[in-house]
C-alpha cells in the first residue's frame, strides 16, 4: 500500500513534466481525430496512455530483474532512435490524413493505420527516459521485488495521467474543420521537429 | 505622429500614411539595435546564452517571443511568485506588457504597433506592381500561423526554450546575433538568414505580400485570437460589393480568400491595414467600431475633426504605436 501511495505521490509532483513531454504529439492528434462522441475522445487518448503504461511496466520489470539500473547502460541510440521514430509516425499519419498526392495517401493509410496511433506514440513517449521517470528508477532497485515494481510504477502512471487525461477537453473546441486544419499543419510541424531532433542525436 | 495623424484625416488616405509612420518605426528600430550592437557589445554575443542553462524558464522580452512561449511565461510567473521575486512578477515584467498592450491593439496591433511589422511592409511597398502574382493561399495552409504558434507553444513548454526565437525568428537582427560555434548554431543561422532574406525581403518585393506577418508570424495568429475581442475592425458591405476581388489582390497578408468573399467578410488573419479599403473601386470596405463606421470625416473645422470619437481608435493607435515603437529604441 505504501508503495502506492509512493509511486502515486511521485507521479502526481512531477506530472506537469510529462504533460510537457506528451503535449507535442498528443495535442495534433486528438485535433484531427476527435469527434463529436465522447466516449471514442476518451478512447483516443486512453489509448496514448495505455502505451506509456505498456512502456513504464516494461522498464519496470526489466530493472527490477537485471537488479540495477542506469541511464548509461541503455543503448544511446535508445531514446534518440525513439524520438526519431515518433516523428516519422506523426509524419507518415498526417501524410496519410491529407497528402498532395492521393496515392501517396493511400499508401502511407495502408502500411500505418491511424487507429494505432496513439498507442505506438504512448509507447514511444513512455521510453523517453525524462527525469521523473529516472527518480522512479532509483525507487525499483531498492524495492528489490517485480511485483511491487509493477505496482510502484503503475500508480506512478495513474499520478502522471491526472495531468494528460484533461486534453480529452481539447476535443470539445475541436469539432470544427479549420481546427482540424490546424491539427493537421501542427502534426506536420512536430514530425519535422521530431525526425530532425532525433536525427540529430542519433548522429 | 502628429504629421501623420493631420495627413491621415486630411486626406483620408490611412493605409498610406499609417505604412509611413509603421515603415519609419520598423527601420529606426533596426538601425537603433544593430547600430548600438555594434558599439556596445560585440556582435557575436552567444544568444544561446538568455536560454539555456539554469535561466530555462527565461523569457525574451520580446511580443512574438512572449506568444509563441506563453506557457514558458506563465510557469515563470509561477516561480516568480513562489520565490517572493516580486520584480519578475505580472504586471511589473516586459511580458506583461506584451500580453496588455496587443490586446488594446486588438489585431491592429500588427499593422500599426509592431516594430518588426515595417520591415517586410517597407519591402513590399518597393515595387509599384507584383513581379509574381501570389494572390490567394491553398487553404490548407492558411492556418499556418496558428499551427506555428500551437506547436512552438507546445514544444517551448518541452524544451523549456521559447523555440521559435531560438530556431525560426529572422527577426533576431534587431536584437542579437547566433554565435555560430558549434553545428546546431550553424543550422539556426541558416535558417535565421534563409528565411530573413526569403520572407522579408525577397517574396515581399517580388509579390507585394507579406509573407513573414501573414503566414510565419505566430503572433498575427496569437492576435487573430485574442483580437476578437477588439470592436476595431475591417468589414465589407455586402450591398456594394461587386465581388471584383480587388481588395484579395490588394491584401498583404492573404487575410481575404475567395470564400471570405464569398461570405462577404473578412478573415480573422486581417491586421487592419486598411490596404484594401484604398483599393475597392466601390467603397464597400470600410473601418468600424461596433459595426459603424469609422472613416475620417473631411467635414467641419479640424478640430472638430479631431475631436470626432470616430477618429479616436486612429489617434490611439498613432500614439501607442508611435510611443512604443520610441520607447523600445532606448
Amino acid at each position: 500500500m505504501f508503495v502506492l501511495a509512493e509511486g502515486f505521490t511521485l507521479g502526481l509532483s512531477t506530472g506537469l513534466y510529462c504533460l510537457g513531454a506528451c503535449a507535442p504529439l498528443l495535442v495534433p492528434f486528438v485535433l484531427i481525430e476527435s469527434k463529436s462522441i465522447w466516449r471514442s475522445n476518451l478512447w483516443l487518448v486512453g489509448q496514448f496512455l495505455l502505451g506509456r503504461l505498456v512502456a513504464y511496466l516494461l522498464f519496470a520489470v526489466i530493472a527490477s530483474l537485471a537488479g540495477f539500473f542506469t541511464a548509461a547502460f541503455l543503448p544511446s541510440w535508445l531514446i534518440p532512435g525513439a524520438i526519431f521514430l515518433s516523428g516519422c509516425i506523426m509524419l507518415l499519419y498526417a501524410l496519410g490524413k491529407q497528402s498532395p498526392s492521393p496515392r501517396l495517401c493511400a499508401v502511407a493509410s495502408k502500411y500505418f493505420p491511424a487507429a494505432r496511433f496513439p498507442l505506438v506514440l504512448g509507447f514511444l513517449v513512455g521510453i523517453n527516459i525524462c527525469p521523473p521517470f529516472v527518480a522512479g528508477m532509483t525507487r525499483v532497485f531498492s524495492l528489490n521485488n517485480v511485483a511491487l515494481s509493477v505496482l510502484y510504477f503503475a500508480a506512478f502512471f495513474v499520478g502522471t495521467s491526472l495531468y494528460i487525461l484533461p486534453m480529452v477537453l481539447v476535443t470539445t473546441v475541436a469539432q470544427q474543420e479549420r481546427l482540424k486544419s490546424i491539427g493537421w499543419l501542427s502534426c506536420v510541424l512536430a514530425g519535422i521537429w521530431f525526425c530532425v531532433s532525433g536525427f540529430y542525436g542519433l548522429w | 505622429m502628429g504629421l501623420v495623424g493631420f495627413s491621415m484625416i486630411r486626406t483620408g488616405k490611412i493605409s498610406k500614411w499609417r505604412s509611413v509612420m509603421f515603415i519609419a518605426i520598423a527601420w529606426l528600430f533596426l538601425f537603433n539595435k544593430v547600430f548600438r550592437g555594434l558599439i556596445d557589445v560585440p556582435i557575436m554575443v552567444s544568444y544561446g546564452e538568455a536560454f539555456s542553462g539554469g535561466e530555462a524558464q527565461e523569457v525574451p522580452d520580446c511580443h512574438i517571443a512572449i506568444g509563441s512561449s506563453i506557457l514558458n511565461y506563465g510557469y515563470q510567473q509561477y516561480l516568480a511568485v513562489k520565490s517572493g521575486q516580486w520584480s519578475d512578477w505580472g504586471p511589473l515584467s516586459l511580458g506583461f506588457l506584451w500580453i496588455v498592450v496587443p490586446l488594446i491593439f486588438g489585431r491592429s496591433w500588427c499593422s500599426w504597433g509592431c516594430f518588426y511589422g515595417g520591415l517586410d511592409e517597407g519591402f513590399s511597398r518597393i515595387l509599384r506592381r507584383p513581379l509574381l502574382r501570389w494572390f490567394k493561399l491553398p487553404g490548407k495552409i492558411r492556418d499556418l500561423p496558428a499551427a506555428i504558434l500551437l506547436f512552438m507553444v507546445l514544444i517551448s513548454l518541452t524544451t523549456m526554450v521559447p523555440a521559435f526565437c531560438l530556431w525560426v525568428c529572422p527577426l533576431k537582427l534587431t536584437t542579437e546575433f547566433l554565435d555560430p560555434n558549434d553545428s546546431v548554431r550553424k543550422i539556426q543561422l541558416a535558417i535565421f538568414a534563409s528565411l530573413g532574406v526569403g520572407a522579408i525581403v525577397l517574396i515581399p518585393v517580388l509579390t507585394k505580400k507579406r509573407l513573414f506577418c501573414g503566414l510565419i508570424c505566430p503572433f498575427g495568429a496569437w492576435q487573430a485570437l485574442v483580437g476578437r475581442i477588439n470592436p476595431f475592425k475591417v468589414s465589407i458591405d455586402s450591398d456594394k460589393c461587386t465581388m471584383c476581388q480587388k481588395c484579395m489582390r490588394a491584401c498583404p497578408t492573404f487575410a481575404i480568400s475567395k470564400e471570405d468573399m464569398d461570405a462577404r467578410s473578412i478573415g480573422p488573419y486581417c491586421n487592419n491595414c486598411g490596404e484594401c479599403i484604398g483599393d475597392c473601386p466601390h467603397e464597400a470596405i470600410r473601418y468600424t467600431v461596433f459595426s459603424r463606421d469609422v472613416r475620417p470625416s473631411r467635414k467641419g473645422t479640424f478640430f472638430s475633426e479631431l475631436l470626432d470619437p470616430r477618429d479616436f481608435f486612429f489617434f490611439a493607435y498613432l500614439l501607442l504605436g508611435g510611443a512604443i515603437g520610441s520607447l523600445c529604441l532606448y
